[in-house]
């Protein structure tokens, strides 16, 4: 299953964490896909001018990244104290989350692919879940105040199945989708004969 | 003191509804990566999660050993026994090599420093956060086995390859999910 995925299918699995909690609502999804951004921007700085052994090195930036990630937290509740509201723990788990450090991995020639790839996928499922879920975006009530279409994509099994389908999305619209599929086709009839 | 019947239900709650892994998503994508055949998750689901369990009851109790004046250190000692327990976890599961040119250490993190920080915000006792942790890493076991089970059918299934990916075992969590939070309701 990890063979052959595209930027937007690794980001789906690599940013699993705030995608699934931090998309309660579009303002939420905002927030994090800000700071996930920001984080991961300092990270790659900080990675570029700074060598050490591998292992002691991943260690180090995963402290600093969860530092930044609480500094992120107080600094959004304290400068803007009307987000709070829409503040959760995932922001805290940004420091854990894959994502954030892929401009210290091995892909740093995408990181910014990356980025807008996460950018656009936090606001996408905030702004689904917001409306599937609240029936409104934008303070904007569509459905009947208190009638939401699909009430439980606000809950976690919501969360889980708006994030499949828009995998499964993302996988049906792969441009090089027909020639995987001929490609494992002619590996299963090899195989069977 | 809290009652036999509130340690029940704190402890359904926390390994049905209110699961870490479910609930809060903590380490489902550690469970959908390393998944193998069954035999071999049953034993390296062991593994993982008694070294959740045991990093769960160190990270409470060096939280518990300051005064609440110093909670502000709290995130570097969640950070410290996380890497204890990725230590443990490399050791052990050989959590070695990369995971998309990141070491793969790293899809451990969040369910080790998460799930302290969600026992941390609970504010429980030392009873209390025995029974959450149990209840959390019991639930996260069998979560880990199912979706083994799931991600195992899914690969050799007749279906067409577009199915074959992660958003079916996703899709297949999700339903689990709608059944826990149906359990709540009854």
């Amino acid at each position: 299953m990890d063979k052959n995925l595209t930027i937007l299918e690794k980001v789906l699995l690599m940013g699993l964490l705030p995608l699934l909690g931090g998309t309660n609502n579009l303002k939420q999804a905002v927030i994090i896909a800000v700071s996930a951004v920001m984080m991961s921007l300092i990270i790659k700085f900080i990675s570029d001018h700074f060598t050490a052994e591998k292992d002691f090195k991943w260690y180090l930036l995963i402290g600093l990244g969860i530092a930044l990630s609480y500094i992120f937290y107080i600094s959004i509740i304290n400068i803007f104290p009307s987000l709070e509201l829409y503040v959760n723990s995932y922001l805290l788990l940004l420091g854990v989350t894959p994502l954030v450090y892929v401009g210290a991995g091995g892909e740093e020639e995408n990181f910014f692919a990356y980025q807008k790839d996460f950018f656009i996928m936090m606001i996408f499922v905030g702004a689904l879940r917001q409306i599937l879920g609240q029936g409104m975006i934008f303070g904007i009530q569509l459905t009947k105040a208190g009638y939401p279409p699909f009430g439980f994509v606000e809950d976690f099994p919501g969360a889980f199945l708006i994030v499949s389908i828009i995998y499964l999305m993302v996988e049906l619209s792969r441009k090089d989708r027909k020639n995987n599929d001929e490609q494992t086709n002619e590996k299963g009839d090899e195989q069977l004969v | 003191m809290s009652s036999l019947s509130e340690t029940a239900r704190l402890f359904l709650n926390s390994m049905l509804s209110e699961n870490m892994s479910l609930a809060y998503f903590l380490g489902v994508l550690f469970m959908m990566v390393e998944a193998d055949s069954i035999p071999i998750t049953a034993v390296k689901g062991l593994k993982y999660v008694s070294t959740i369990f045991v990093i769960n009851v160190l990270g409470w109790f060096m939280n518990n050993l300051h005064s609440a004046a110093y909670d502000s250190f709290n995130p570097a000692i969640f950070f410290l026994t996380t890497i204890v327990g990725i230590i443990i976890l490399k050791k052990w599961i050989g959590l070695e090599g990369d995971w998309f040119g990141l070491p793969r250490f790293i899809i451990a993190l969040g369910p080790l420093f998460g799930s302290q920080l969600l026992i941390q915000s609970g504010g429980y006792n030392y009873a209390g956060m025995m029974t959450v942790n149990t209840a959390y890493v019991l639930g996260s076991y069998v979560l880990f086995v199912l979706i083994a089970s799931i991600k195992e059918e899914i690969i050799v299934s007749d279906a067409a390859p577009v199915f074959k990916s992660y958003s079916t075992l996703i899709a297949a969590v999700a339903m689990l999910a709608l059944g826990v939070v149906s359990f709540q309701l009854l």
